[in-house]
């Protein structure tokens, strides 16, 4: 990967040596004692003078001549949550340089190595034109992370010239959600698409049995079931499922974060467990052929995706996962919604489920026609109706809350769409399968007119 | 002047101290008591208000050892030894060359502990740099103490060309250092 740089410092700019504290100390003493001892006639302040002098005449003659360049970089602008990458800070013209240091800020959800971010380096006794810092920073929770900046200072020889502090300027980078562990038996309940995995509503070439019925014009030899037709006396072929592709869209609700976030493997927020349960989702439909799309409600930016499949669309998918910001747009008008979702499409809504305009937008798709399951993402063990450890006011709050959601919840329920609660592999299932179920069934329209 | 957010910056910074920083920073107040002790052994009464004062500013010094607070701290040690080693003691016995070393071994700890923030770490090839430093200092003032002692045991009448040659070297190296330790920016605007 090209990796990231960050611009060269606007920080260094127009910086140049200047007398450092150490030298300032040395030369104003040794100045200062030499002239009391020769003015008093005090040999002893000669003795406390004559080892700053030397420090501070070593130091002069090591002024460097040329002022340095600094620069840092990032070895990578993409990682994935709890993987890390390398910040480098480098030092160009360093070549008077003793002792380069640098300070990187510590941002949320960021930890470096070193812990404090503060890097050192000695420069060899052979003078180098370069110098380089090097840490290592890892990413705790998926969405735009920044590191590497800070300050950034050198040292002369003998200390007597001290460069910056220069401010290094941050370098974006992506940390993409590490997807939750999922898997699915169930079946899209309408795959309409051309070659997949998910059995169709009608006969074709696949590997699920269909039935056996008398042989056409046109079947395959390899499909006749001999026995059957030594039995009849007549042709007979096994027929089987057609197998097609499904759309998946995901949808997912990030106007509102419920619960504090500890990044990866600490406690997870309800946008932690709508984002990860997206990407697992995405991920396990991807692999098995399936198209998927995104559209993410309370995001002014890169809320949309549209259905498309393969590795590449993955990657785009985490990505924009990776770039929600809660609470970004609250105010989704679901009138003015356009999904551009597939006829036939799951539509799954990642949502803690606790605002109107969410429900609105799920009913709406629903009464298209297309398959709706709500995945509720609100975090376990954030219910403190019966906590002691909150105030009266605090827990009268969350049973508020709580009737106020129980309401949505049964909005939804009410237009027959499955509410479930992520709880990784398996989630799906019992509703895809509901879903299936619900499908093979006639129209009630196609009953009324037969 | 000191605010409240200063106040808190300084704070982090010490509790964020790494072992050698501590250790280094350790370095100034104890080198102060020292100093203190050889003032009080060489030299006659010490004033207790003063040694207080100058105790306060080694801890300054320790908080602070990238400021101005090392540079003061040494000028009041140095004071402090001309008011109290008065003029019937003998002034280049043991205790000059001591307490000349305390002063660069309290001047190189600030200098390492200045280096950069409370966490950084000064590495042992540094350190090692800076302790043949420190040596290459400590021998120039026992140099010039053995050369006072003999000069001293000479016992040379005084001349006063001498001490106008003395003084014209000490105001040339004033002179070169105002030149050298002015702010770049500000010989450039001359």
């Amino acid at each position: 990967m090209g990796g990231v740089a960050g611009d060269d410092l606007a920080g260094w700019r127009g910086m140049t040596w200047r007398a450092s504290h150490v030298l300032v100390r040395s030369g104003l003493f040794s100045a200062a004692a030499a002239l009391v001892a020769v003015l008093l006639g005090r040999p002893d302040l000669l003795v406390f003078a004559v080892g700053f002098g030397v420090h501070a005449v070593v130091a002069i003659l090591h002024r460097p001549g040329e002022d340095p360049r600094a620069s840092s970089r990032l070895a990578r602008d993409t990682v994935r949550e709890g993987q890390g990458t390398r910040v480098r800070i480098g030092l160009e013209r360093a070549r008077g340089v003793e002792f380069v240091g640098a300070t990187l800020l510590t941002h949320p959800w960021t930890g470096y190595h070193p812990p404090n971010g503060v890097l050192t380096h000695t420069a060899s006794k052979s003078p180098s034109s370069t110098m380089r810092l090097v840490a290592e920073v890892a990413s705790l929770r998926w969405g735009r992370r920044e590191a590497g900046d800070g300050l950034v200072s050198a040292y002369s020889r003998w200390a007597g010239y001290q460069w910056g502090q220069a401010a290094l300027p941050a370098s974006p980078f992506t940390t993409l959600p590490v997807p939750g562990p999922f898997d699915s038996a169930a079946h899209a309940p309408h795959p309409i698409g051309l070659v997949g995995t998910h059995p169709a509503g009608r006969a074709g070439d696949g590997s699920e049995f269909a039935g056996i019925r008398p042989f056409v014009p046109g079947d395959r030899l390899r499909r006749i079931h001999w026995r059957v037709s030594l039995r009849t006396g007549a042709l007979h072929v096994t027929s089987t499922v057609a197998e097609q592709d499904a759309s998946v869209l995901l949808l997912v609700d990030s106007g509102v974060e419920i619960g504090a976030s500890g990044g990866l493997g600490g406690a997870e927020s309800s946008l932690d467990i709508a984002v990860r349960a997206a990407g697992a989702v995405a991920e396990h439909y991807l692999r098995n052929g399936d198209r998927v799309g995104l559209r993410v409600l309370g995001s002014t930016r890169h809320n949309a995706l549209p259905t498309s499949a393969g590795g590449r669309h993955l990657r785009r998918l985490l990505d924009v996962l990776a770039r929600i910001s809660p609470g970004e747009s609250r105010h989704v008008d679901a009138a003015r919604l356009r999904f551009q979702v597939p006829a036939g499409a799951v539509v799954l809504v990642f949502s803690p489920m606790l605002s109107d305009r969410v429900v609105a937008a799920t009913g709406l798709l629903a009464r298209r026609g297309l398959s709706v399951v709500v995945v509720d993402t609100l975090p376990a063990g954030l219910d403190r109706r019966e906590d002691p450890g909150h105030t009266t006011t605090e827990r009268l709050a969350w049973r508020l809350r709580s009737l106020e959601r129980d309401a949505l919840l049964g909005r939804v329920t009410r237009l027959g769409i499955p509410v479930v609660a992520w709880h990784g592999p398996g989630t799906l299932d019992d509703v895809l399968r509901g879903l299936g179920r619900r499908a093979a069934l006639p129209a009630r329209g196609a009953a009324v007119a037969r | 002047m000191s605010t409240a957010s200063d106040r808190q910056r300084i704070l982090d910074g010490l509790s964020r101290l790494s072992r050698v920083q501590l250790l280094l920073r350790a370095c100034l107040p104890a080198t102060t008591v020292l100093m203190l002790v050889l003032v009080r052994v060489a030299g006659s009464e010490l004033s207790t208000l003063y040694a207080v004062v100058v105790l306060l500013v080694s801890l300054a010094a320790a908080a602070l050892p990238d400021s101005s607070a090392p540079f003061f701290l040494v000028v009041a040690l140095a004071a402090l030894w001309v008011v109290s080693v008065d003029e019937q003691s003998d002034r280049l016995d043991v205790f000059v060359l001591l307490a000349g070393w305390d002063l660069l071994v309290l001047h190189v700890a600030a200098t390492l502990a200045g280096y950069g923030p409370p966490g950084t770490v000064v590495g042992r090839v540094l350190a090692l740099r800076w302790a043949g430093r420190l040596g290459l200092m400590a021998a120039a003032a026992t140099a010039v103490w053995l050369a006072a002692r003999a000069a001293s045991g000479l016992g040379l009448p005084s001349a006063g060309w001498v001490a106008a040659v003395a003084l014209g070297v000490v105001l040339a190296w004033v002179g070169y250092l105002a030149v050298r330790l002015r702010d770049p920016d500000t010989a450039d605007a001359d």
